[in-house]
């Protein structure tokens, strides 16, 4: 009996040591937007509220900390749909989140050439993340999460290819440990998305015989293959369409021609600008001549002289 | 006096001394019927019990051939002998040499007949008692099993299962119990499946019961299930005898009370909750598909409720943003917390239970009304209760249904979880369902592990518990409970 | 205590690797998963003079432990202070993974309590619930490697090639694996045929191992190296449903494998310390008590038991039982040519 009740009377004890919060009293924080100066201060946009919230600290939890004296509620990071950062400390803020066992992995990044803070500001409650959503379902940009960032800008190359938002111009960009070193134009960024990424469902606009037209892609899977060819290392990247052209007066062939060659295009454009431009490995070159046995003991930069592009493009209706 | 003292009072030739020993003994009781007559010149008395017998059968069986009888050399040993010999007045013709033997059958329905001269006392079996008949089972319901229950009756109950086992190896004891009561008892075992030494220890656990009286099942349930610590119950239930018959062929023992519908079937498994008679009547897919259900219910009906209030509380992120937005907007204005808010739904789901079981039928379904409408509907107007909360809540209550015989572990872990839950999250879940499993994996009586044929794992079981097999290739596994023993 | 099955044995052990395992903090690589495989080789070798040991007949540990009580007592000591280092473990994942517990000591008290409980149940209660937190384990393990599976890239994974590295791993990897010492206890316990259950445990404690790993490299990439608890952290990534971070969920597993294993250590804690002091009550609570400030004073001077642990498990696995084999195999060859003198004596006369 004195052990049933000892053991009771621990276990009431030990029922105060929990930190329950009510949901009524939690702010599922949405969206966050944060700029790294002298300090860090953060705009914090929650789920189902116009309101966004403003604090700055010391570090970026610091500052969403402060956020949430002015709500009342505590703010829970969990459900982070979409991080904005400005180009400084890029990787050092990845890293915290990360190693902060309270947010989503899968959390999509931003980066903005200008303040974050007023960039979450400027934008209504979903509008930012439905851009992002609605440019990557074109096919103009691919959605990166922290998580993918982070561990690409922890390879030897220390770049990471991200949406970058300038001004209202959402692209695709290349980011180191806390800059942006380019932005991609609009093919060029496209051009990313080929290399990167499966298309669904999207229209591209053909030129055929100088007739405008639009090719519908259906499905669309990527694949990058390394080999070796004398001294030079051959990459390839083979891209397989399901599709068809939505006109009916033009051929099937021709149209899978002209889709090819501007999918080419767009592809050379993207690499030009990021592995020859920027030396930066944002398709997993490296990986993937390193899982061949290729060029063992070369660093990065010393490979890419090396690289030879090629574009393997199959379309079937 | 107590029937020990009784046993030790012998019949005495002497009938007017043996008839003011009854009466004393009986205490002036008015269902005593003593009829002091002459057959032959002798004198005799026929004593019954007043309503436990037929008077019909009585009258017509025993009266008649009596006064009939005709003794060439009469005397109080010969006419006994001529009844005892050729006379076959009943089928179930027990003598009484003793008055604890003789009560007994008087009070079981025996008419008994005493001489003048004799020192023992003759008891014909011509019990009439009134009784309900054969009723359908009211807890164990089935679709396309028979229809058959036990009844209060222990003669009864035994032809029930005598009828679906006519193969002589199936032995039914019986053996009385309880100094006041004088109850019936069977225990009932197939000799050649039953464990050697499992009849032995239940007998021996029976026999260290010192009770006065035994009213039901539950008085014995203790005393052949000695580890009181446990959750969950060693010791099996039934009212129906086709589900008795198939435990006793698996090697089970049954044991049988005079005067309760149940069967207590030992030893028991977690598994036994989990299978109906309607599992063999389905086909085996389907019935595969409802087995799963039920172990997927039984895992709601306990911790739906206590993860619905860690998550809440404590683990949001494992839910998706739309869940959780709709919880967030149900919770946000109601006044209590939630943990308070879940306990307090199902403590009032069990008062209103309560209340509906133990009041007449005509206003238990009024209870219905009230609970589910009245207050239900009201509740969650009035924004004291969440209407994910309690959606969760009737969830959990539903699929407890499915596992009855469960009921009382269930209903208490689910409270227990829900405050674990609710103070130490998904951790305070885990570390009490660790404890549970602990304490689930302890019981087990006669040597019979309570959570076998899952841990210690028997993969030759398997056909019937993690499926079910077709009869096909279930008539060549000769299971027995046997196999089972650590 | 109860005699174990072969299948109990297996998941005794099995369950204690896959707690040790979830909750180690190295990072893992191709060099780790390769010393994984060679100490896990080797320690299923230095299993064979254990298996060989109890194989003679009339063997008992209990009556035969080299040193007699002072043996005893080493063991009890070991088990104790690994107890101490689950309970660190338990700190450690606390810190680092959401518990909602106000401080890792009263998340390693509530935990003590619930083991004390399990403790005072019948060892066969562990044994079996050993076999259904073992398959538990395998299911959590499913829905992560099936979660893992969309984002898993086989790139990430590097073969090793610097043997130095691979060894200092497998070095390692032996001084973290106190379940040997475990199996020369619990083999007192087990029945015929122990081999079966020894040989089950090593080859899925390889599999596990091996799959863990591999998971853990392709998963997490480079962001490997910034993870305290990378098993945590795969689970979180890998997020088999609609759900933003899946770690909650390996909780359950987690707390399981804890309980299991500090009740497995204060039982044969309890068990070795009743044979040293037969009278002594509480023998459960004392030894709990003193895994509990063990493992307090370690987490307070941030001391790292590694080598000292790795020490005891050379000698209570390798050196003791070793010594006892010979010991037996000298004395049965001596109780042999003594019985056949004797044999040749009664022939003679």
């Amino acid at each position: 009996m004195i052990k049933k009740l000892a053991l009771t009377a621990v276990m009431l004890l030990l029922c105060g040591c929990s930190h329950k919060t009510e949901v009524r009293d939690k702010g599922f924080v949405r969206t966050i937007g944060c700029d790294s100066g002298e300090m860090q201060s953060v705009a914090v946009r929650l789920y189902g509220q116009e309101e966004v919230l403003s604090g700055s600290g010391d570090t970026i939890f610091s500052a969403v900390e402060n956020a949430e004296t002015a709500q009342g509620k505590t703010l829970f990071t969990g459900h982070l749909e979409l991080l904005v950062l400005n180009p400084a400390e890029i990787k050092d803020k990845l890293s915290v989140m990360i190693k902060n066992n309270r947010i989503s992995p899968s959390c999509s990044l931003i980066i903005t050439t200008g303040s974050a803070a007023d960039t979450v500001k400027s934008y209504e409650e979903e509008e930012l993340s439905d851009i992002l959503d609605s440019s990557s379902r074109k096919g103009k940009i691919v959605t990166r999460n922290i998580s993918a960032v982070l561990n690409d800008l922890l390879e030897d190359d220390s770049m990471a290819a991200v949406p970058v938002l300038d001004g209202k111009n959402l692209t695709m960009g290349v980011v180191g440990y806390d800059s942006v070193i380019g932005v991609l134009s609009e093919e060029e960024s496209e051009g990313l998305s080929w290399l990167t990424a499966s298309q669904h469902d999207i229209y591209l606009p053909i030129n055929v015989n100088g007739k405008a037209a639009s090719f519908h892609v259906r499905k669309s899977s990527t694949r990058l293959t390394a080999e070796a060819d004398g001294d030079k290392i051959k990459i390839t990247t083979e891209i397989k369409i399901n599709g068809s052209c939505i006109e009916e007066n033009i051929s099937e062939t021709e149209s899978s021609k002209a889709a090819a060659e501007k999918i080419s295009v767009l592809c050379s454009k993207a690499i030009s600008k990021t592995v020859t431009g920027m030396n930066a490995d944002v398709l997993g070159i490296e990986k993937c001549i390193r899982s061949e046995n290729i060029a063992s003991g070369q660093s990065w930069k010393e490979i890419i002289p090396e690289l030879e592009f090629y574009y393997s493009i199959k379309i079937a209706s | 006096m107590k029937p020990t003292q009784l046993k030790n009072l012998t019949v005495i030739p002497d009938l007017s001394e043996n008839l003011s020993k009854i009466r004393d003994i009986a205490g002036g009781s008015s269902d005593l019927l003593i009829n002091e007559i002459e057959i032959c010149g002798i004198k005799v008395a026929l004593m019954c019990c007043e309503g436990m017998l037929s008077t019909s059968t009585i009258t017509e069986l025993i009266l008649h051939p009596l006064m009939n009888i005709k003794l060439e050399n009469p005397s109080p040993a010969a006419l006994l002998t001529h009844i005892e010999t050729r006379m076959l007045l009943s089928v179930d013709r027990p003598v009484a040499y003793n008055y604890e033997d003789f009560f007994r059958l008087l009070n079981s329905g025996f008419a008994m007949l005493a001489a003048d001269g004799q020192d023992r006392i003759l008891a014909f079996g011509v019990q009439g008692y009134d009784k309900k008949g054969i009723d359908e089972p009211s807890g164990e319901n089935n679709i396309t099993g028979s229809h058959d229950g036990f009844m209060e009756v222990i003669r009864s109950n035994m032809s029930l299962i005598r009828r679906r086992m006519k193969s002589p190896v199936l032995v039914q004891k019986l053996f009385v119990m309880g100094d006041k009561s004088q109850t019936d008892m069977c225990i009932c075992y197939m000799s050649d499946r039953v464990p050697s030494s499992l009849v032995e220890k239940i007998m021996d656990s029976i026999e260290k019961m010192d009770l006065e009286s035994v009213l039901s099942t539950g008085y014995v349930q203790p005393f052949i299930e000695p580890d009181k610590k446990r959750l969950f119950s060693s010791v099996g239930r039934t009212e129906r005898p086709d589900v008795l018959c198939s435990k006793l062929i698996e090697g089970r023992v049954a044991i049988l009370v005079d005067g309760n519908p149940f069967a207590l079937i030992i030893p028991k498994l977690w598994t036994d909750d989990f299978q109906t008679v309607d599992d063999y009547n389905f086909k085996p897919y389907f019935a595969t598909f409802i087995r799963w259900l039920k172990y997927g219910a039984f895992l709601i009906s306990i911790l739906l409720p206590s993860l619905y209030v860690a998550i809440a509380m404590h683990h949001p992120e494992l839910l998706n943003s739309t869940l959780l937005l709709i919880l967030a907007e149900s919770e946000q204005n109601a006044p209590f917390s939630i943990i308070a808010e879940t306990v307090g739904v199902l403590l009032m789901y069990e008062i209103i239970k309560e209340a509906g079981l133990r009041l007449p039928k005509a206003v238990g379904g009024a209870v219905s009304i009230v609970g589910g409408l009245i207050i239900g509907d009201a509740a969650v107007t009035s924004g004291l209760i969440s209407t994910p909360l309690l959606t969760v809540a009737a969830l959990s209550v539903v699929s407890g249904f499915v596992v009855p015989d469960l009921s009382q572990a269930i209903t208490v872990l689910r409270i227990v979880f829900i405050i674990c839950g609710g103070i130490w999250g998904i951790f305070g879940i885990s570390l009490f369902g660790a404890a549970v499993l602990f304490n689930m994996c302890a019981t087990g009586d006669y040597g019979f592990p309570y959570t076998a044929p899952i841990s210690p794992f028997k993969a030759k079981t398997m056909g019937d518990i993690a499926v079910r097999e077709g009869f096909r290739k279930m008539q060549n596994n000769d299971f027995t409970v046997e196999e089972l023993h650590e | 205590m109860n005699k174990i099955s072969n299948a109990q044995l297996f998941s005794v052990l099995f369950s204690v690797k896959a707690f040790s395992l979830i909750c180690s903090g190295v990072t893992a690589d191709a060099s780790q998963m390769a010393g994984a495989a060679i100490s896990i080789a080797l320690q299923f070798l230095l299993a064979i003079p254990m298996i060989m040991l109890y194989r003679h007949s009339g063997f008992s540990l209990k009556k035969e432990m080299l040193f007699g009580k002072f043996g005893k007592l080493l063991y009890a000591l070991f088990f104790i202070i690994w107890g101490a280092v689950s309970f660190n473990r338990l700190w450690g994942v606390s810190k680092s993974v959401y518990f909602p517990v106000d401080s890792s000591l009263a998340c390693s008290v509530i935990l003590a309590a619930v083991c004390l409980y399990c403790a005072s149940m019948k060892f066969s209660a562990l044994s079996r619930s050993s076999l259904i937190i073992s398959g538990i384990f395998i299911f959590t393990a499913a829905i992560l490697i099936l979660g893992a599976y969309s984002k898993a890239d086989l790139a990430n994974y590097i073969p090793a090639t610097d043997f130095g590295s691979i060894i200092h791993n497998a070095v390692r990897n032996f001084c973290s694996s106190g379940e040997l010492v475990m199996l020369f206890i619990l083999l007192e316990f087990s029945s015929a045929d122990r081999h079966r259950g020894v040989t089950a445990f090593f080859v899925g404690s390889l599999i596990l191992t091996e799959l863990v790993y591999i998971i853990e490299i392709t998963v997490l990439g480079k962001i490997i190296n910034l993870t305290d608890f990378p098993f945590f952290t795969a689970g979180a990534f890998s997020q088999p449903f609609s759900i933003q971070r899946a770690d909650s969920l390996y909780m359950i597993s987690f707390t399981l494998l804890c309980v299991l294993t500090v009740t497995l250590q204060l039982v044969l804690t309890s068990v070795l310390v009743k044979e040293i002091v037969p009278d002594l009550k509480y023998n459960t609570l004392l030894s709990v008590i003193l895994m509990l400030g063990l493992s307090a004073l370690l987490n307070s001077t941030g001391a790292d038991l590694s080598p000292v642990m790795g020490v005891l498990i050379i000698m209570l696995s390798v050196v003791i039982p070793v010594i006892m084999l010979i010991r037996r195999i000298y004395n049965d060859k001596k109780t042999g040519a003594d019985s056949s003198n004797a044999s040749a004596l009664r022939v003679q006369s």
